[in-house]
């Protein structure tokens, strides 16, 4: 893509630098600056993740033996996997790329200012930051919540644990999330810059777009549900407890409609850095666009009509399941034509495997092993076998963290000169990722065959035939860990003592590559305009 | 690959080979394709690149042929699905309750029984879940089929046995404190074998009972009988292979679960069908037992110390202050008032405690004896 940012370099002081109406914390936390939110939610993302991994690797503590390992009480582990699995789902990879990559990049990359409402941008911020302080609040005060993530009735209702807080909690997550989407929707469609047609719109833009979407129309779905449960829970009113005359299942299905497309959320965006990430490092442009834009927006509407596959074994009706079951193998082809295009992309490229670049490889890798399980689940029989036991739970880490996390790191690596102007040291990332890469697989593909022997998930205990493969995947987790922490290490480094980075460290052809490493307050010094397309590399690449 | 003992396991197995297969071969061809790409443009190599944008004819063959390979996927599962869900109208039935954290299989002519469901081999058996109380799910591996026991529905499925043996039950919804030791065993046996165990334990005051009696013939009355008279359930297990409860019963979540075939496989649930008073030692052990399934000991202790609820030690016979719509009132700890406390413990809060003990009224009246003669044994 051609971008027209003349006069710039005249040395306008960046983001990181810009003087403000506050200094110190109080510059960071009232700032209204897209970056500054963007870096916000990202620091407080991977906060989060740690907090969750810290978690998990406990839990996998736990399983190395039958019977008690660490922990002494089941009701302590039960807590475990609910928090972990609220922290991860809800404030680690909702939010995902979408609030912290498409804060910063979203308006860089259409050539804008900033986004459509940057006052609504930093209250989403801070709800993002309340939903999730009473959400933990909801761990200290009271029993701890031992519902599972999924806060399924009757349960979530007989329980005498914490569970309305956490509801609450969760329930303000959702206003941050549609705020940030009808922000994003609109930054869109109004502040693009000249020449930033729709057709030269970088695939992130797409994808962050596509998801906006979602998350203004499925949300309040959630937030209605939610507060269903807990005036169910407060007020004694009967709709989900069939004590109460109320209906569990319909719960499900509420539930559902949301949480399904919500995986979309996690995951469209995480696409949407990868189309980002291939092109550039095979210096060639993308193959495909319109197929993977459009693939986006398909996989919007279609995911939003699959969410029953989470219920066939619920006793819903078996004309139900079998069209819940059609439209849920229908929802995999887009996915599918994306990869397609991906590794074609690659076809007569000049391939540079850089850290980004191995972590969008293994992206493709763990996204392909979560979308082929993902389809042995969409099998009526096979899932009445699978549902509920840990392959479900190693598919959605596939998906989840294969997928989504390892994007967000790719997409980490990939924009981090971009957004600190400092450069981290590539060997010991590419390290890193080779430990995620090989924990990862030790960790999960393990987990996919316990669940296959029949091993169900959320167990404190389990019984003595599985112990073999427990210790193998909490062996993986270790690995894992290891490659996490070395990862986290070395960005922090960077962060204070890495190389001055170059504007475009990777030869990057779209807009954010165009302006400095870190751009300035108003994103460009002068408006941009745009013309040809965003992936128009040259035939030759300098060596 | 875990033992498949059921008509339902073959067809399960088969859909899953059928799509791995497929899956394999086109995980490892994108695999491959990706890393010859990676190799043989590396930078190191190539310099020049062919800026390709698009090619319609490849993205029609890569849409239409997926479509076609999910659309064989989605026939297969579906097939397999209908194989759980078809059976004869007149096809043994037993219910199965799933309650917090245990299974009750009632059988139509009025045996109940909760560590062991017991089925024929060979013939389709229909297997209709629900729930007394939150959501759980009833998944025997080996048959690969699990359905969810929710509460207020009705939900079935059909299963022909094809292996004799015994195979472990799950839970595979997650129910709360003991979701992970809400285990249990289902016993495939010989047609025959079944139906002389069908009879002989059919509840005595049942007249047409004989031993030749085949299971449908006595259903109707029987079904009756057993939800007019819960009371009469009697303990198969012991009737037939004579095995004693086990002496050295689970104290503790723990040590059910390290060893559950030996410990939970065959110990009846129900009182033996003798008086209480003949012997009380033995339900004392019940009672014991009873109170590891239902985890009220990870709420009471029974050496005097208090957890979230007050100690069973002493509390027989004892009298305890309890608070009654916030009245203060004592009581005599009495049967009367041990049984109230399990059925309803919130009416009557005991002074000094929060009202957090889930009640418990599915228990079965032998169940509750059980417990009280276990609570008195604490002196
Ligand atoms: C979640 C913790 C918990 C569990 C599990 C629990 N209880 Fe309780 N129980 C309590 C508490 C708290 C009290 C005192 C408040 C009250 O009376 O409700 C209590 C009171 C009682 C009492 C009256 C005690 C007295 O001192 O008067 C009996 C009897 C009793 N429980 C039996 C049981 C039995 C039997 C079970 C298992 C089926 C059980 N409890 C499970 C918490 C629990
Ligand atoms: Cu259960």
């Amino acid at each position: 893509m051609a971008v027209d940012v003349a006069g710039r370099s005249q040395g306008l002081p960046d983001y990181l630098n810009h003087r403000a109406a506050y200094s110190g914390i109080l510059s960071w936390v009232l700032s209204t600056d897209h970056k500054r939110i963007g870096v916000m939610y990202l620091v407080s993302q991977l906060t989060f993740f740690l907090v969750g991994v810290a978690l998990g690797f406990v839990m996998r503590l736990e399983m190395l033996t039958p019977g008690p390992t660490v922990i002494s009480n089941p009701a302590v582990y039960n807590a475990i996997f609910t928090v972990h699995g609220v922290i991860m789902i809800f404030l680690f990879v909702i939010p995902g790329l979408i609030a912290s990559f498409g804060n910063f990049f979203l308006p860089i990359m259409i050539g804008a200012k900033d986004v459509a409402f940057p006052f609504l941008n930093l209250l989403s911020w801070w709800l993002f930051m309340i939903g999730a302080f009473v959400a933990i609040a909801s761990l200290f005060t009271g029993g701890l919540p031992d519902t599972g993530w999924t806060f399924y009735v009757p349960y979530s209702i007989q329980t005498n644990t914490n569970t309305t807080l956490a509801l609450f909690g969760v329930f303000i997550l959702g206003f941050s999330s549609i705020l940030t989407g009808l922000n994003f929707v609109t930054t869109v469609h109004q502040m693009r810059a000249p020449g930033m047609r729709w057709g030269r719109m970088p695939l992130f833009v797409w994808a962050i777009y596509a998801t906006s979407w979602i998350q203004i129309l499925a949300t309040p779905i959630l937030g209605i549900t939610l507060l269903l449960v807990m005036l169910e829970r407060v007020l004694g009113i009967g709709v989900f407890d069939p004590a109460r005359g109320g209906d569990p299942v319909l719960y499900q299905h509420l539930f559902w409609i949301y949480s399904h497309p919500a995986v979309y959320i996690m995951i469209l965006p995480a696409m949407g850095a990868i189309s980002e990430i291939i092109p550039t490092f095979a210096r060639r442009t993308i193959f495909g666009y319109k197929f993977i834009a459009g693939s986006s927006l398909a996989i919007a509407l279609f995911g939003s009509l699959v969410w029953a596959h989470h219920m066939f074994t619920a006793g819903i009706g078996e004309r139900a399941a079998v069209i819940f079951s059609l439209l849920t193998f229908l929802v995999a082809v887009p996915s599918a034509i994306k990869v397609f295009n991906w590794v074609s992309t690659l076809y007569r490229g000049s391939i540079e495997l850089r850290p980004p670049m191995l972590f969008a490889l293994a992206f493709i890798f763990l996204f392909s092993i979560g979308g082929f399980t993902g389809l042995m689940q969409g099998a009526l029989a096979l899932d009445i076998h699978l549902h509920d036991t840990y392959f479900v739970v190693a598919h959605f880490h596939y998906v989840m963290f294969g997928g989504t996390g390892f994007a967000l790191f790719g997409a980490l690596h990939y924009w981090f000169p971009k957004m600190f102007g400092r450069m981290y040291n590539e060997k010991i990332a590419t390290i890193a990722w080779a430990l995620m890469f090989v924990g990862f697989n030790v960790l999960y593909f393990t987990m996919l065959l316990m669940g296959w022997l029949g091993m169900p998930r959320r167990y404190y205990d389990y019984l003595p035939q599985y112990q073999t493969w427990h210790v193998v995947a909490t062996v993986g987790s270790w690995i894992l860990i290891a490659g996490v922490l070395l990862m986290v290490g070395n960005l922090l480094v960077a962060l204070k003592r890495g190389e001055k980075a170059p504007d475009n460290p990777w030869g990057g052809v779209t807009p954010e590559w165009s302006t400095t490493s870190p751009p300035p307050l108003e994103n460009f010094e002068k408006a941009p305009t745009f013309s040809g397309g965003p992936y128009d590399f040259p035939t030759e690449v300098a060596r | 690959m875990g033992t498949a003992a059921s008509n339902t396991a073959s067809h399960v197995d088969q859909v899953m080979m059928v799509i791995l297969g497929i899956s394999v071969v086109l995980f490892v061809g994108i695999m491959a394709t990706m890393v010859f790409f990676v190799v043989k443009y590396s930078r190191k190599k190539q310099t020049s690149v062919a800026n390709i944008s698009h090619h319609t004819g490849l993205e029609l063959v890569w849409t239409i042929i997926p479509v076609i390979i999910v659309l064989v996927m989605f026939w297969y599962g579906f097939v397999g699905y209908r194989v759980m869900r078809t059976g004869p109208d007149d096809a043994l039935e037993v219910t199965i309750t799933g309650r917090m954290w245990s299974w009750l299989y009632t059988y139509e002519n009025g045996i109940q029984a909760t560590d062991m469901l017991r089925i024929p081999a060979g013939e389709p058996v229909k297997l209709v879940i629900t729930s007394a109380d939150v959501i759980h799910s009833f998944y025997v591996p080996a048959f690969r089929v699990k359905w969810d026991a929710v509460p207020g529905r009705k939900t079935h499925y059909f299963v022909t046995a094809e292996k004799t043996g015994t195979f472990d039950v799950l839970c595979a919804e997650y129910c709360g404190l003991q979701h992970a030791y809400m285990l249990s065993k289902v016993q495939v046996m010989p047609k025959a074998e079944f139906e002389k165990w069908y009879a002989a334990n059919a509840p005595a005051q049942q007249p047409g009972s004989g031993p030749a009696q085949a299971p449908s013939a006595a259903a109707e009355p029987a079904a009756q009988m057993a939800s007019a008279q819960p009371q009469t359930e009697t303990a198969p297990d012991q009737r037939t292979d004579g095995t004693p409860p086990p002496a050295g019963t689970p104290g503790s979540p723990k040590t059910a679960s390290s060893a559950p075939p030996a410990g939970k496989a065959a110990t009846p649930t129900a009182a033996p069908a003798a008086p209480a008073s003949g012997n009380s030692a033995a339900l004392v052990a019940e009672g014991e037992k009873l109170m590891a399934r239902y985890a009220c000991s990870s709420c009471h202790s029974s050496d005097g110390s208090r957890i979230v609820g007050p100690t069973f030690k002493g509390l027989y016979g004892s009298s305890v202050t309890v608070l009654v719509d916030g009245q203060e009132r004592t009581v005599r700890a009495d049967e009367a008032y041990l049984e109230r406390s399990i059925r309803e413990p919130n009416a009557e809060i005991v002074k000094g405690y929060q009202p957090l003990m889930p009640g418990q009224p599915n228990l079965t009246p032998e169940e509750v004896r059980a417990m009280i003669a276990y609570i008195k044994s604490l002196k």
